[in-house]
C-alpha cells in the first residue's frame, strides 16, 4: 500500500495504516466512534440514503452504480433485507479489496453496520472468496472484536463462496447465498431486486461500504471535498505491470492517468494501460492525460471498473496479452449460456491467430462478426466484458494488428506476460 | 399508451434446440453454434401469432414475449414493463 | 354404475390398450429424438416436438377409452379406485396394478405439461423424466395382463415397441453422449479439431451436483506454440 505525492487528506480509506494497525482500538483512535442511530430513530434511513445520494458515491466494485439509488431501492422494500458485502474480488489483477479488508476491516464493517441499521436488515454476510483466507481471517477477526465490544446490531458473519471470476457478480453471489451455485442468474429486467431466502438483498462492494462508513461519520460535504465534481471521493487502484512500484494506491477521482503511472514508477515506455479489469478496456497513450472519472473514461472508450491499472510496456504485445486474457476469461465462463460457452473460446482462438501473425483478413472479419454476435447474449456481463476488451485491443493496437497481418508476429508476443492468470481448472461452483 | 412487444430468450434456459428459428425465421436466426439471435425490434403485429407459437414450442421454455408500456410517448423515454407473456 | 358384460367392451379395452401402447411408444421415441436435434427437410425439429405433444394427447384418449371400458366391463372386476390406486383390483391385481402405476405416472407427466407455463422449469423437467418409468411399466402391464400377448401379432407389436425405444435410446446415447450434465448437441465450429470443442456445462436450475470438470488446461502464456489450432484454451468441459 503506497501513496502518491499528495496531501494526507486523500488517505481516507487506508488512513489507519497497514494490517498491523487494523485493530479496533486503532480504528477508533483514528476515525472516532461510529455515530449510530437510536433504536427508534425512524429518520435515520432517509437521512442516510439522502447523505449517500448527496455524496455522489458510486459502486466501487466495477459497476459504478449510484450507491444512494441502490439503497433507496432496497429501503422501499417491505421485507427486512439482507446486507451482502462483496469482498470477492474475482479480478486477478485487483487486490484492493484484499488490502482494504486487511488494513481497514473496521471501516468496511462500519459501512455495513450503518446500512444494516438504516434498512432494518436481518443480517450481514461478508462474502470473501474461498481462496482468500487472509482476507477472510482479517474480517472474521474484526467481527469478533466488534462483537466483544458490543458494536454489532445484527448477526454478522464471513461467508466464503467459491473464488471463480463470475462468483463475485451480484446475481451469482446472491444465487450462492440463497443456497445455489455461484453462477449468475438471468434477470428479465435490470435493476431487479435479488433475494436471499425471499428477503431483498443489498450487495455492495467492500470499498463502497468503507466509503459509506466514512460518509456516515464526516458527511457528504466532506466526501465531496476531494475528487471531481462528477466523480467525488477517492478510489483504490491496483497498479501492476510495467511499473517499478506496483501496489494499491488511493487516489482522488479525477487524477490523471499519467500521474498514476508516474506515481507508480512507470517509465516512459508505456504502450497502453489496461483499465478496469479483464473485462475492461485498453487505454491508448493519447488518453493518458485524461482524468480518471467515469465520463472522461467513457469518452476514451474505457471505464475505471474495479480500479485495475495494468501498464503495458512497448516491448510487450498488446494483442498477445489480450489473447491471453480472452482465453482465461473463456475458461471462467459459468457454462450456462451458449454464446458465452462457445463464443468466448472462438473469439480467443481468432485473437490468438491474429496475435501470432498466422492469420488473414478473413480471421479478422470473423472475429469482428463474432464479437457482434456474442455481445449482449449472455445472462450476465461476462461475455460483454470480453467483447469490450477485445474490441478495445483491436482499436488501440490497430497498428500492431496491421503489421501482424502483413508480416507475422512481433517480438513482443514472446515477452513475458504481465498478467496474473490464475489456474482455476476444475474449481467448484458451490 | 403504446405497448411494445419484444421477443426475448433466457440464455441460461436455452439449450439450442433450434425449434424457434425453424418456426419463426422472420424473427429468429441461429448463430454458428445453434443458439438463437433474436430480432430486438418490436414484433410486428402480423407476426405476434408466430412469436407466441415459437414461445410455446420451445422445449426449455426459454423464449418469452416481453411487453413494455411506454407511457407518454417518445418524450419520456422510460418504459415500465407491464406484463411478461410466456414466463412464470 | 353401469356395468355390462359384453364382448364389445372386452375387445375395445384390449384394442384401445394396444393402440395406446403403440402411441405412447411413438411419444417416447419422439421425445428421445427431440433431444438429439434430429431433423429432416420435411420434418423440422419443431414439427417433431409438436408431434410428440399431439400424439401423447391422442394416446391419452385411447388410454381413457381403455380404462373406461375396463371399469364398465363386469367381466373383469376393476373399479375406479383400482385405476389410480395400484394393486387394489380383484382381477389380476399385480398386472392391473402396474397399469395403475403407469397411469399415475402419466397423470403427473400430463398435468405438469399442461400447466407448464405455471410451474418452474425444474419441476416440469423432473416430473417429465417419470415418462421413462411410465413407459416400461406400461409395457410390462401389457405383457403381464396376458389378454393378447399369447398371440404372435401382439408379441410382434410389443417387441417392435420395445425395439423402437431401445434403438432411439441407444442412438441418442451413442451419437450424443450425456455425461452427467453435459450436452453435446451443438455442431463444432469448422477448422477446430473435435477434441478442442468446448462442451456446454448444462446446469439446469434443479441440478445441484457439481457436474463439470475441466481436464488439465494448458495456459496460453506462451504463444510461440501456436500451431494453427487452439492454444491452451479449455477443452471439453
Amino acid at each position: 500500500m503506497t501513496t502518491l505525492d499528495s496531501p494526507p487528506v486523500t488517505q481516507r480509506l487506508l488512513a489507519t495504516g497497514g494490517p498491523e494497525h487494523a485493530g479496533l482500538a486503532n480504528h477508533l483512535a483514528v476515525h472516532g466512534t461510529l455515530p449510530v442511530p437510536e433504536r427508534r430513530d425512524r429518520d435515520f434511513a432517509p437521512r442516510l440514503v439522502a447523505a449517500i445520494e448527496q455524496s455522489g458515491l458510486t459502486g466501487r466494485g466495477g459497476g459504478g452504480f449510484p450507491t444512494g439509488k441502490k439503497m433507496a431501492l432496497l429501503a422501499a422494500q417491505r421485507r427486512r433485507p439482507v446486507i451482502a458485502v462483496n469482498t470477492m474480488e474475482g479480478e486477478p489483477a485487483s487486490h484492493k479489496d484484499e488490502v482494504l479488508a486487511t488494513s481497514s476491516p473496521h471501516l468496511v464493517l462500519d459501512g455495513a453496520e450503518l446500512v444494516a441499521r438504516a434498512l432494518g436488515a436481518v443480517g450481514i454476510k461478508v462474502c470473501v472468496a474461498h481462496d482468500r483466507p487472509a482476507t477472510a481471517n482479517a474480517l472474521a477477526f474484526a467481527i469478533d472484536e466488534r462483537a466483544a465490544a458490543g458494536l454489532l446490531s445484527v448477526p454478522t458473519e464471513v461467508v466464503t463462496p467459491p473464488g471463480r471470476y463470475v462468483s463475485g457478480e451480484e446475481s451469482a453471489l446472491v444465487h450462492w447465498l440463497d443456497g445455489g451455485e455461484s453462477t449468475p442468474t438471468f434477470r428479465v429486467e435490470k435493476p431487479t431486486i435479488l433475494r436471499v431466502g425471499g428477503r431483498p438483498t443489498l450487495v455492495d462492494n467492500a470499498e463502497t461500504m468503507a466509503n459509506i462508513g466514512l460518509i456516515g461519520r464526516y458527511g457528504p460535504v466532506w466526501f465531496r471535498e476531494v475528487g471531481a465534481p462528477d466523480a467525488p471521493g477517492t478510489t483504490l487502484l491496483t497498479v501492476s505491470g510495467a511499473v517499478s512500484r506496483p501496489g494499491i494506491y488511493e487516489i482522488p477521482l479525477g487524477t490523471r492517468v499519467d500521474r498514476v503511472l508516474t506515481g507508480a514508477g512507470a517509465d516512459s515506455g508505456i504502450a497502453a494501460v489496461l483499465l478496469g479489469g479483464y473485462g475492461g478496456a485498453w487505454l491508448g497513450p493519447q488518453h493518458f492525460s485524461s482524468p480518471l472519472t467515469p465520463s472522461a473514461m467513457a469518452t476514451a472508450g474505457a471505464s475505471i471498473g474495479a480500479g485495475v491499472v495494468v501498464a503495458l510496456a512497448t516491448s510487450s504485445c498488446g494483442l498477445a496479452e489480450t489473447a491471453r486474457i480472452a482465453h482465461w476469461m473463456a475458461g471462467e465462463s459459468a457454462g450456462q449460456c451458449g454464446p458465452c460457452v462457445f463464443g468466448l473460446p472462438a473469439i480467443a482462438e481468432d485473437l490468438t491467430l491474429l496475435a501470432a501473425g498466422r492469420s488473414s483478413h478473413s480471421v479478422l472479419e470473423r472475429l469482428c462478426h463474432r464479437l457482434d454476435e456474442v455481445e449482449g447474449r449472455g445472462a450476465c456481463g461476462h461475455p460483454d466484458g470480453v467483447v469490450r476488451i477485445v474490441r478495445s485491443a483491436l482499436s488501440v493496437f490497430a497498428d500492431d494488428l496491421a503489421s501482424h497481418l502483413r508480416s507475422g508476429p512481433c517480438p513482443g508476443s514472446r515477452a513475458h506476460t504481465v498478467l496474473a492468470l490464475p489456474g482455476r481448472d476444475g474449481g467448484p461452483w458451490r | 399508451m403504446a405497448v411494445t412487444r419484444r421477443l426475448r430468450v433466457d440464455p441460461v434456459a436455452c439449450d439450442a434446440f433450434g425449434h424457434c428459428a425453424e418456426l419463426a425465421p422472420e424473427l429468429i436466426a441461429l448463430d454458428e453454434w445453434g443458439y438463437p439471435v433474436i430480432d430486438e425490434r418490436p414484433i410486428p403485429p402480423e407476426l405476434i401469432g408466430l412469436a407466441e407459437a415459437a414461445v410455446r414450442i420451445c422445449p426449455r421454455r426459454a423464449l418469452f414475449v416481453e411487453e413494455t408500456a411506454t407511457a407518454g410517448g417518445p418524450r419520456r423515454g422510460r418504459s415500465t414493463p407491464v406484463r411478461v407473456l410466456g414466463r412464470r | 354404475m353401469l356395468a355390462a358384460s359384453s364382448p364389445i367392451l372386452w375387445y375395445t379395452t384390449r384394442a384401445s390398450g394396444t393402440v395406446a401402447l403403440v402411441l405412447f411408444t411413438a411419444t417416447v421415441v419422439l421425445g428421445i429424438l427431440s433431444t438429439t436435434r434430429v431433423a429432416t427437410t420435411n420434418w423440422p425439429r419443431f414439427a417433431l416436438t409438436d408431434l410428440h405433444r399431439r400424439i401423447s394427447m391422442i394416446a391419452l384418449v385411447f388410454l381413457g377409452l381403455h380404462i373406461v371400458t375396463t371399469v364398465l366391463d363386469s367381466f373383469v372386476s376393476v373399479n375406479l379406485i383400482s385405476v389410480v390406486v395400484p394393486f387394489t383390483s380383484h382381477y389380476k391385481p399385480l398386472w392391473v396394478g402396474l397399469g395403475a402405476v403407469a397411469f399415475d405416472l402419466l397423470l403427473a407427466v400430463m398435468v405438469t405439461s399442461l400447466l407448464r407455463q405455471r410451474i418452474s422449469a425444474r419441476t416440469w423437467r423432473g416430473v417429465h423424466w417419470l415418462a421413462y418409468a411410465m413407459w416400461p411399466i406400461a409395457v410390462i402391464h401389457s405383457i403381464g395382463i396376458g389378454s393378447d400377448f399369447r398371440f404372435a401379432w401382439m408379441k410382434l407389436i410389443v417387441f417392435s415397441c420395445i425395439g423402437a425405444v431401445a434403438l432411439a435410446g441407444v442412438w441418442r446415447l451413442r451419437a450424443h453422449p450425456y455425461r452427467g450434465g453435459f450436452r453435446t448437441a451443438v455442431p463444432k465450429p469448422s477448422g477446430i479439431p473435435e477434441s478442442d470443442v468446448p462442451r456446454p456445462v448444462r446446469r439446469s436450475s434443479g441440478d445441484r451436483r457439481v457436474v463439470h470438470s475441466t481436464p488439465a488446461r494448458q495456459h496460453a502464456t506462451d504463444l510461440r506454440h501456436v500451431a494453427g489450432t487452439s492454444t491452451g484454451r479449455s477443452k471439453s468441459r
